[in-house]
């Protein structure tokens, strides 16, 4: 207690230590908490111009979103195919084919020599035929 | 301590510390020691407020890091009330988007009649008195709403003080005509009042703000669908069309086209014979494409079988009217005769065969007396006998005195063609891999004998839909024409379908696709030889939908037909020199 009453006691130019101190940490937790609040302000007024970006943003997006389906309406594309005489190919293959389909046109002396090629599959189109025409002469 | 027994039990630690700080203080002046006695005082109230500082410190500190975003000021963007609608591969059909309402308030205005000459020609859509209206007004008035940010922009950058905006949604339909009866339409309260729209309204609210609903249809389908229909009306000045394509597995409705069809976005604009669903709320006789129904009757109830033979040569004579064959030069025919040669002869006498009771019991098996089970609330109850007698029964066995939607005709089709199995038609996107579960009503043997019907009708030189055929696709079907009823009596104009499937070859669980097209009243044409049957205009039109969409729904093309010729050369040489 005495030591307790010894600090307390301890001036420094007529005015108590312990005064100072409390001053000092009150200013020092006024500060912070200003600073606190100040610094949280700055961040919630980014996050809402932010936010208000993105929402503007996504507004922007689903427009152009609604515009590129609207400019992809097949009625559209074919009037436009049309106007430009193409038409769809004949040629049905995955887009890996699409290498082989330009050296196909790059080399058409070679290409020509194809036909090989039909009379492999052929035996398969003659048998895959098969089971409908059973049906002309039913059991 | 004897005084303070009373206080309540909660606050007891702070009274005893009160009353320990009391008692030190009591000490202290015992002692005559005032000084230390202030002191403690000081100190006791300096560590009071330190105590209250922090705390509050410590709570403004947490409020201003972790509160909540709603409570920061930011103003959340007006949620839309829909969710996207989008087809099975994410293309987009009907989307949210916001508009601008345009507001003003005269007792800003400086000058009104600028204000009023400037806006009358930005906003042309905007009614002249609704404006003089409102810069009458004495309050802020709503004057015209649905501006899109351009439109907005340019009523902006005019500067005019008074006039404001506020943020609205509307829907909006890109595609504009698009499957325009299956997609459908709601109001500007956000509901749903057509097609999808209507129909899956409680999910499409639901998911608003979320991800976007997707239906079974596939946009690529759908436009040559589209394409085809429009021009195969066009072709035979129809008054209408119908179109439908389904994965016969999954049920899914990959495409649907009714015509003539109207832009969605300019609802108000379209003529009512333009906005009628004519696949889903339109009943039609639908005549020889009700021959496939009855066949199956017989067959799967072992009253016929596919060489069972019918008399053919005389009309009969149902309810006082003689029944005619189109093909009036056969005399017998086998069953699958009667299928090929649409013989209606041949389909009445094998429904009496059967008898009413079994006939009546099959039809309605494959949902024909309902309204096809579907999400699509416009599905349009059938129109029946009044009472099923034999005569009725035998007329319902080649297409007539019964009148069905081009929906209700779908799904019973599909049973046919998915082993037997009855189950709906569904316009929602269905997971990968899911079957659609249902009730049998006909046997696999007598589905895949349907099937085998099927494609002979179009392989065969004399099937009525041999003009559907698409090389390499084993394309299968049954044509459908019945007279129109006009004024209480059959009048000239036709009702044509054809119900196709593709390929009709295969194990009876691969995956296969149903295209059924139908025409109200298509007239003739020099390159239909004068003929207003399904087999000259909704066959060939099947087919031709059948060879745009195969690369689309996954069905690979067989070696075509070149090749056979290849082989029939090789066997006969003398023949080969004239092929080439």
């Amino acid at each position: 207690m005495n030591g307790l009453a010894g600090f307390m006691g301890r001036t420094l130019r007529g005015v108590r230590l312990v005064e100072f101190g409390a001053v000092i940490v009150l200013l020092t937790m006024a500060t912070g908490v200003y600073l606190a609040k100040a610094a949280a302000g700055r961040e919630r007024s980014d996050i809402t111009t932010v936010q208000g970006q993105i929402d503007e943003e996504n507004k922007r997006l689903r427009l152009l979103q609604a515009e590129v389906a609207h400019l992809e309406e097949p009625e559209r594309l074919v009037r436009l195919s049309a106007e430009l005489g193409l038409a769809p190919t004949k040629h049905e293959g995955t887009p890996e084919e699409l290498g082989d389909i330009a050296r196909t046109a790059l080399i058409p002396e070679k290409a020509a020599k194809k036909p090989a090629v039909v009379a492999q599959v052929a035996p398969q189109m003659a048998a895959s035929q098969t089971p409908s025409s059973k049906i002309g002469a039913p059991q | 301590m004897s005084d303070l027994a009373w206080r309540p039990q909660p606050f007891g630690w702070l009274t005893q510390a009160v009353w320990g700080l009391e008692r030190a203080f009591k000490k202290a002046r015992a002692a005559e020691q005032h000084e230390n006695e202030t002191r403690l005082r000081i100190f006791f109230l300096l560590a009071l407020f330190a105590t209250g500082f922090l705390f509050l410190g410590m709570a403004a500190a947490r409020c201003a890091l972790f509160a909540k975003q709603d409570v920061n000021g930011y103003v959340p963007p007006v949620a839309t009330a829909r969710a996207d609608l989008v087809d099975r591969n994410g293309q987009l059909l009907a989307v949210d988007l916001t508009h601008y309402g345009v507001y003003v308030d005269p007792r800003e205005i400086w000058d009104t009649a600028e204000t009023q000459r400037v806006l009358a020609r930005v906003l042309p859509g905007l009614q002249a008195s609704r404006l003089e209206k409102a810069l009458k007004s004495d309050r802020r008035e709503y004057l015209i709403g649905g501006l899109t940010p351009d439109q907005k922009a340019k009523v902006e950058d005019l500067g005019l003080p008074g006039v404001s905006f506020e943020e609205e949604q509307k829907r909006v339909y890109p595609l504009g005509s698009t499957a325009a009866h299956l997609i459908g339409f709601s109001d500007k309260a956000g509901t749903g009042l057509s097609g999808a729209e209507l129909a899956l309204d409680g999910a499409i609210k639901e998911s608003a703000g979320r991800e976007p609903v997707a239906l079974s249809l596939d946009l690529r389908v759908q436009a040559a669908l589209d394409d085809e229909l429009t021009k195969a009306v066009a072709k035979f000045h129809a008054l209408g069309g119908i179109g439908i394509v389904a994965n016969v597995k999954t049920g899914e409705i990959l495409g649907f086209s009714s015509q003539p069809d109207f832009d969605l976005n300019l609802g108000g604009k379209a003529l009512p014979d333009q906005m009628v669903n004519r696949g889903a709320s339109s009943v039609y006789e639908l005549g020889s494409v009700f021959k496939a129904f009855t066949l199956a009757a017989g067959l799967d109830s072992g009253v016929v079988t596919l060489n069972s033979t019918f008399d053919v040569s005389h009309p009969i004579e149902l309810g006082g009217r003689l029944v005619h064959d189109y093909d009036k030069g056969d005399t017998s025919l086998q069953l699958w005769q009667v299928f090929t040669h649409s013989s209606n002869i041949g389909a009445a006498k094998m429904a009496l065969m059967a008898g009413p009771q079994r006939m009546q019991d099959y039809f309605g098996r494959f949902g024909l007396f309902k309204a096809a089970p579907s999400e699509l609330v416009e599905s349009a109850r059938p129109i029946l006998p009044r009472q099923f007698s034999d005569q009725t029964l035998a007329q319902i066995a080649f297409g007539q005195g019964i009148a069905v939607s081009p929906l209700a005709l779908a799904t019973g089709y599909r049973s046919l063609m998915d082993g037997g199995i009855y189950s709906p038609l569904t316009i929602k996107k269905l997971p990968a891999g899911t079957e659609a579960q249902g009730r049998r009503v006909i046997s696999e043997e007598t589905s895949a004998k349907m099937l085998q019907l099927m494609r002979l009708n179009v392989t065969d030189p004399k099937g009525s839909g041999h003009k559907a055929d698409v090389p390499g696709l084993f394309v299968g079907g049954k044509t459908g024409s019945a007279q129109k009823p006009e004024h209480g009596h059959y009048g000239k104009n036709n009702v044509s379908s054809f119900v196709a499937i593709f390929p009709a070859e295969g194990p009876l669980n691969a995956d296969r696709f149903l295209v059924q097209i139908t025409l109200d009243s298509p007239q003739r044409t020099p390159d239909s030889f004068g003929f207003i049957t399904g087999g000259w205009n909704a066959a060939p039109t099947a087919g031709k939908v059948i060879d745009r969409i195969a690369p689309f729904v996954g069905v690979k093309r067989a070696p075509q037909t070149p090749a056979v010729s290849t082989i029939a050369a090789a066997a006969k040489p003398s023949s080969e020199e004239a092929t080439q």
